[in-house]
């Protein structure tokens, strides 16, 4: 198992080492540059002198595998370099506010969306081919088709706009969190309660759950004690995707929303080519994504000791 | 005698109706049949080549102009005029989606074979050559696998800038990994079994084992995600557009409609509305068109 880790653990190194190398690459590729001076518009009208300072000051007038050293190096360091967009501010201040803002609601979103996504899944197998099945499943498939954004106007416009329950925007009180967590959590929730009633309509007719059965237990006792322990397990696998997703949905949820959170900011720093902010926010979202997927590995293997690794 | 051997001849030939003694029917018409039974399959199918159909003849079918601003009709109501409305430049609502129909299934379907011809060259060489070059390969594909799809779409859209080839070539690269695993894994099981082996025996070369013996058996499960990628593409499009890194406005498409509609969501619902309606019945046509094709093409998955 240990062995295992380990070597997890530097496939995951090695991954997150990719990543910035592609992600620093498609930057250095962008035709203009960060402040588009190579653009036959805006560059003709910048003097050359200011031209060679701002390169100095910013390192681009280094050949790129230097460029991408010296970022390594200070990024490994702590140092996540300066923002484009807002020139007096470093990227780590910039991130130390946005950070837990983000963390706070994808913590709150994740959790809730297990709790409810896990309810329902059970309830729906417990209530097998009944209406609560099907109106639970509905819920499921308006959760995981419809897009996140498309879900955020519905929202807004119905508990915003018309019953005026909630404000639209903002964070830190919990009437205005409730919307954006509302959102966020809905796809992965759908996603959740899916996928447990699938896993409890399999274990539901295994022998064993007979065998309890047989034994005279109740079926509440049957349910509670053997088919949604056993049923959970590949529960944990599909937690990775769930993160993606939450990902995903936070870019929008943020911005509709005008959460002042990591999301919305890196879809700020992408639409004006913050190079510091975007490859700081990428290595998070991606070490997070990462050793979050290897974490649940080892889980898994812990959780169902039929899970060998070799 | 003669002839009568003659008119024998051609009743024996005429004779074999019994069902057992009919061509096989075609496996692709008969999944396709399975498929159009289910009834939700059916229907999603018929919703999508419907849109398809009024993109394809968006030029004929929408009633105005989707870009040119009519200010004559500003921000109007759904009336007999405009059956959807106009939005704050007085364009026709109605006609901009017909026009987005357009867009939508443009990125969705050209994003998605671009990925899966990407996806199946490269699985197919790394499963079929194995070794090193399946090693690097592999190598890639994972660093690749590990990356949030929208992430990768974010960033290589800020790079490069807004528009619809941009957006092609984003979705491609973000996306050939999926069907590279899977034409990898099914390569790696078709290459032990007897009719690959014996067309090796024969000594045909890789190129035709591959395009003749392996691709056919392929087609399956590339369906089934094209059926799930086609409809992600088009999500994925709405929503760049929707945050201002997708395409350009004021091109007619639902995400950039989104965009204007989310603007002005108080003062004109009507705008915001329709392309987020018409986004909701294309992604639950292609949920069910999916799950229908899967049923059908993989009876053992449910």
């Amino acid at each position: 198992m240990s062995k295992y880790i380990i070597r997890r653990f530097i496939q995951s190194v090695f991954i997150l080492f990719a990543i910035s190398v592609i992600t620093f690459g498609i930057a250095k590729a962008t035709p203009g540059g960060p402040f588009g001076f190579d653009d036959p518009d805006i560059g003709a009208r910048i003097p050359e002198a200011m031209r060679k300072r701002y390169r100095e000051v910013y390192g681009l007038d280094q050949p790129v595998p230097v460029q991408y050293l010296n970022w390594l190096r200070a990024a490994l360091q702590g140092d996540l370099g300066v923002s484009y967009g807002s020139r007096n501010q470093n990227v780590s201040d910039i991130l130390g506010r946005t950070w837990p803002i983000s963390a706070q609601l994808g913590l709150i979103a994740t959790s809730l969306a297990l709790l409810f996504g896990v309810t329902l899944g059970i309830i729906a197998a417990v209530n097998h081919n009944t209406l609560t099945d099907y109106l639970t499943m509905f819920i499921s498939v308006v959760g995981t088709t419809i897009p996140t954004f498309v879900l955020a106007i519905i929202a807004i416009v119905i508990f915003s706009v018309e019953l005026r329950w909630f404000p639209v925007s903002g964070w830190g009180t919990p009437e205005r969190m409730v919307l954006p967590v509302f959102v966020l959590m809905l796809g992965p929730m759908a996603g959740v309660a899916r996928y447990t009633r699938t896993s409890m309509l399999e274990v539901i007719n295994l022998d064993f759950v007979r065998t309890a059965y047989a034994k005279g237990l109740t079926r509440r006792r049957v349910i509670i004690k053997h088919v949604i322990r056993n049923a959970l397990i590949p529960v944990v696998t599909i937690t990775g995707p769930i993160l993606a997703g939450l990902l995903t949905g936070s870019f929008f949820v943020e911005t509709m929303f005008s959460v002042p959170g990591m999301g919305g900011a890196f879809i700020n720093a992408a639409a004006n080519r913050d190079y510091p902010m975007i490859m700081a926010n990428t290595m998070i979202y991606a070490a997070l994504i990462v050793f979050l997927n290897l974490a649940v590995d080892v889980a898994y293997g812990i959780i169902d000791p039929r899970i060998r690794y070799d | 005698m003669l002839e009568t051997l003659r008119k024998r001849v051609r009743n024996e030939q005429s004779a074999p109706d019994h069902p057992a003694m009919r061509a096989p029917e075609n496996p692709w018409a008969k999944a396709f049949r399975r498929m159009l039974k289910n009834r939700g399959a059916a229907l999603g199918l018929y919703v999508i080549l419907f849109f398809a159909l009024i993109g394809a003849l968006a030029d004929i079918v929408a009633p105005y102009d989707p870009i040119k601003p009519n200010f004559t009709a500003l921000r109007q109501p759904p009336s007999a005029q405009h059956l959807f409305g106009t939005d704050k430049q007085g364009r026709d609502i109605l006609s901009r989606i017909i026009h987005g129909a357009r867009i939508s299934m443009a990125v969705g379907f050209l994003s998605q074979g671009l990925t899966i011809f990407i996806g199946t060259v490269v699985g197919a060489i790394a499963g079929y050559y194995g070794g090193k070059v399946d090693t690097i390969l592999m190598r890639i594909t994972d660093s690749l696998y590990a990356f949030p799809t929208m992430l990768l779409l974010i960033i290589f859209m800020a790079a490069f800038g807004r528009g619809f080839i941009n957006l092609l070539i984003a979705m491609s690269i973000a996306a050939w990994v999926g069907p590279a695993r899977l034409v990898r894994s099914q390569v790696l099981q078709l290459k032990s079994q007897a009719f690959v082996e014996a067309s090796h025996a024969l000594g045909a070369p890789a190129r035709h084992i591959i395009l003749r013996h392996m691709l056919p058996n392929l087609i399956g499960s590339l369906m089934i995600f094209l059926s799930f990628g086609v409809p992600a593409a088009i999500m994925a499009e709405a929503g760049l557009s929707f945050l201002g890194i997708g395409l350009v406005p004021p091109t007619p498409s639902w995400g950039v409609m989104l965009n204007d509609g989310f603007a002005v969501l108080r003062a004109l619902p009507h705008v915001v509305f329709f392309p987020s309606l018409v986004i909701i019945i294309t992604m639950l046509a292609f949920m069910y068109l999916g799950d229908g094709l899967r049923d059908a093409f993989d009876p053992r998955s449910s």
